[in-house]
C-alpha cells in the first residue's frame, strides 16, 4: 500500500495513466431466479483512461458484467473494485450508456442530459458543461427538441452527453449503436473515438460487431458463451485517430478480425 | 475528412423534417369526398327534434311521458332567465351539485392517486390494502350511497363524500398500474445516478403514470357528478338532482328534462375540456410514428410532455373555476351576497 503511494507520488503522471482503474478479479455471478450461471471466474483490468471494447455471443453475461460495474447489479464471489474501492451500488464516477438511448420522452433533449444534476441529493464533483457537450456532440440546435423529434442517433448522442454531464471517470456503454443502422452507426463510432480523444475517459464498450470493437478499442475482450469467461484479450496496435477506410487497409486489421472470429465461433454463437 | 463527415450528419435531418409531403398528382377517383361534420350534425339534430315534435304532436303522446321540445325548451328558459339568486332557477342548484361534486372529486381524486403511489411503491402496502380495494372496486358503490346519507347527513358532507367514494377508485387503479408499469430501464438509469426512491417517483414514474392517471381522472370527473346527484336523490335540500326530483313529484317531465339537458351540457364541457391534453398527445405519437429511426418511440403512443402536462392540469382547474363562475356569472356582487345569505336561509325542499 505505502509503495503503491510510492510510486504514485514520485511519478504522477505516468502512474495515473498507467493504473488499473477497474479492477476484476475471479468474478462470480449466478442469478437467483432461474439458477443462470451467467459469469464465471471473470479476471479483468481496465487503466485509466483506456478504451475497452467486449465482445461475445449472446446471452454471454457481456451485460451483466457491465451491470455489475455499474453497481446495478450484485455480484456472489470475488471482487470488483474502482480506483481501489469495491464497487457496492452506482457510483458518481461511473457514467452508463445505455442499449435504447433510453431519454425520457417527456423531458427536452436538454432537460434530459441536465438530468443527472438534478438528481442524487447532495452529491459533489465537478459537473460538464451542458452547452459545450450538447456542442461537442452536435446538438446544439436540438436542446429544446423532444426525444421524438431526434433521429435514432441524435438520441444516443443524446443519452452519451446525459452520461458525461457528472464528468465520470468510467464511461460503461451497453450496446450503445445496436439499434442503428450501418451507415449512422460508423458515424457514431467515428464521434465517440473524436469524445473519447478529447475527454479520455476510461471507457468499457460493449457490441456485438467486430468491426466497431477494432474500430474503438485500444483492446479487445473476447467472452465465451455461457457461463461468461474471458477467454482471450488482444491489443488493437492501430494508431489513432481511426478511420474506417484506413482501418480496414491496415495490416493488423484481417488477422485481428480473423482471430476473434475464429473465437466467436468456437463458442457455438446462437 | 471525418469531422466534414459528421458535421454533415446533422445537416439534412430539421429540413427534412420540415419538408412539406410533396402533393400526389390529382388522381381523383381516389380522393374521399370531403364531409362537412358540423353541417350533418346539424341536419340530424334538425331531424331528430321535428321528429320528435312531429311524434308528440300526431302521436298524442302525453306530456307526462314525453313533453315536446317547445316544451322541454320553455322549461329550460324559465329556470335559466332569472336571477341567478333566485331559488327557482338552474344556477344556485347546479352551483350547489357542482361545488360537492368538485371537492369530492379533489378529496377522493388526491386520496386515490396517494393511496394508489403507496400501493405501487411498497408490496406491504399493496398486500394490505389491495383485497379491501378490489372487494370494494366489485360493490356497485352507489349502492353504499343510503349508508352515508345515514352517517353524514342530508347536507353536503354525504354528497361530498359520496362523489370522493366514487372518484377514489379510479384513480387508486390507474395511478397503481401506470406507476408499476414503468421500463425498468428508466428505473435502472435513476439508479445509476444514485437518485433517492422519491426522486424516482417524481421524475419518473409520476411523468410515466401520466396517462393512466388523466384517464382516471376523465373517469372520476363523470362519477363524481354521478354520485352527486345520486346522493341529493336520496335527500338534499338544494341541488339539482333535487331539481329532478321536484320536478318528477309534480310530473313535470318537461322539467326534467330541462334539468338532464344542463347536466348534459356541463358534462360535455368538461369532456371537452379535457380532450385537448389528449389531442396534444396524440400529435407527439405521431411525429414519432412518422419519426422511421425511432421505432421504439413510436409504440408509446400516449406520452405526455411537460406541456401537456400543463395544459392538462390547467384544463382541469378551468373546467372547475368556470362551473363555479358560470354560476354566479350574471350576478352582481350585490346579488352574490343576496344568494349566499339564501343559501343559509335556503328552504328546505326536500321531500324525502
Amino acid at each position: 500500500m505505502t509503495a503503491h503511494a510510492q510510486i504514485h507520488a514520485s511519478t504522477p503522471v505516468l502512474s495515473q495513466s498507467k493504473s488499473d482503474l477497474i479492477e476484476i478479479r475471479g468474478l462470480d455471478k449466478t442469478y437467483a431466479n432461474g439458477g443462470v450461471h451467467a459469469l464465471s471466474h471473470i479476471d479483468l483490468n481496465i487503466r485509466d483512461g483506456e478504451f475497452v471494447c467486449v465482445v461475445g455471443p449472446s446471452g454471454c453475461g457481456k451485460s451483466t458484467l457491465l451491470r455489475i460495474l455499474a453497481g446495478l447489479d450484485d455480484y456472489d464471489t470475488g471482487v470488483a473494485s474502482l480506483d481501489g474501492k469495491p464497487i457496492t451500488g452506482p457510483s458518481r464516477d461511473v457514467g452508463v450508456v445505455f442499449q435504447a438511448a433510453n431519454l425520457l420522452p417527456w423531458l427536452t433533449v436538454r432537460e434530459n442530459v441536465a438530468l443527472p444534476l438534478r438528481v442524487g441529493g447532495r452529491q459533489t464533483g465537478q459537473t460538464e458543461d451542458i452547452d459545450r457537450l450538447l456542442d461537442v456532440t452536435g446538438l446544439k440546435d436540438f436542446g429544446h427538441r423532444y426525444p421524438y423529434e431526434l433521429s435514432g442517433g441524435m438520441q444516443q448522442r443524446a443519452g452519451i452527453c446525459r452520461a458525461l454531464v457528472r464528468s465520470p471517470r468510467v464511461l460503461l456503454m451497453d450496446e450503445p449503436f445496436g439499434a442503428l443502422d450501418a451507415l449512422t452507426r460508423e458515424r457514431m463510432n467515428l464521434e465517440l473515438q473524436r469524445i473519447w480523444q478529447t475527454s479520455r475517459k476510461t471507457v468499457m464498450l460493449i457490441t456485438h460487431s467486430i468491426a466497431e470493437a477494432i474500430f474503438l478499442a485500444d483492446r479487445v475482450v473476447v467472452m465465451s458463451a455461457r457461463p461468461g469467461r474471458v477467454i482471450r484479450e488482444l491489443d488493437v496496435p492501430i494508431v489513432r485517430p481511426r478511420s474506417y477506410d484506413t482501418i480496414i487497409s491496415h495490416p493488423a486489421y484481417p488477422a485481428l478480425a480473423k482471430e476473434i472470429r475464429g473465437l466467436l465461433n468456437a463458442q457455438g454463437d446462437e | 475528412m471525418s469531422h466534414a463527415q459528421t458535421t454533415t450528419l446533422n445537416g439534412p435531418l430539421p429540413a427534412q423534417r420540415t419538408a412539406p409531403m410533396p402533393k400526389a398528382p390529382a388522381h381523383k377517383k381516389k380522393e374521399p369526398k370531403t364531409v362537412n361534420g358540423a353541417l350533418v350534425t346539424l341536419i340530424g339534430l334538425v331531424v331528430l327534434f321535428t321528429g320528435w315534435a312531429l311524434a308528440v304532436k300526431y302521436l298524442s303522446v302525453p306530456a307526462y311521458i314525453l313533453p315536446s321540445p317547445a316544451a322541454v325548451w320553455k322549461a329550460l328558459w324559465s329556470g335559466l332567465a332569472v336571477n341567478p339568486a333566485s331559488p327557482l332557477g338552474y344556477y344556485l342548484p347546479l352551483w350547489g351539485t357542482l361545488k360537492n361534486a368538485a371537492i369530492g372529486l379533489v378529496i377522493g381524486s388526491t386520496l386515490g392517486l396517494v393511496l394508489g403511489s403507496l400501493m405501487a411503491e411498497s408490496r406491504l402496502i399493496e398486500k394490505l390494502i389491495m383485497p379491501y380495494a378490489f372487494a370494494l372496486q366489485s360493490l356497485p358503490k352507489v349502492a353504499i350511497a343510503p349508508l352515508i346519507v345515514i352517517w353524514f347527513g342530508f347536507g353536503d358532507g354525504s354528497k361530498i363524500a359520496i362523489a370522493a367514494l366514487l372518484s377514489f377508485f379510479p384513480l387508486l387503479i390507474n395511478s397503481f398500474t401506470g406507476i408499476r408499469a414503468v421500463e425498468t430501464e428508466r428505473i435502472d438509469l435513476m439508479r445509476s445516478l444514485s437518485a433517492s426512491r422519491f426522486e424516482t417517483y417524481r421524475i419518473v414514474k409520476l411523468p410515466n403514470a401520466a396517462p393512466y392517471i388523466f384517464a382516471g381522472l376523465d373517469m372520476a370527473v363523470v362519477y363524481a357528478l354521478l354520485g352527486t346527484i345520486v346522493a341529493e336523490f336520496l335527500g338534499a335540500q338544494r341541488g339539482m338532482g333535487v331539481v329532478i326530483t321536484q320536478a318528477q313529484a309534480v310530473t313535470d317531465v318537461a322539467g326534467v328534462f330541462a334539468a338532464l339537458v344542463i347536466l348534459e351540457r356541463w358534462e360535455f364541457c368538461c369532456t371537452a375540456s379535457c380532450a385537448g391534453w389528449k389531442h396534444g398527445s396524440c400529435i407527439g405519437a405521431t411525429a414519432a410514428a412518422n419519426e422511421p429511426n425511432s421505432s421504439e418511440q413510436a409504440g408509446r403512443r400516449t406520452m405526455i410532455t411537460r406541456r401537456q402536462w400543463l395544459q392538462a392540469s390547467s384544463a382541469m382547474v378551468s373546467a372547475v373555476a368556470l362551473g363555479s363562475r358560470s354560476a354566479l356569472a350574471q350576478a352582481s356582487v350585490k346579488n352574490i351576497k343576496v344568494a349566499i345569505g339564501q343559501k343559509t336561509v335556503a328552504p328546505t325542499s326536500s321531500t324525502y
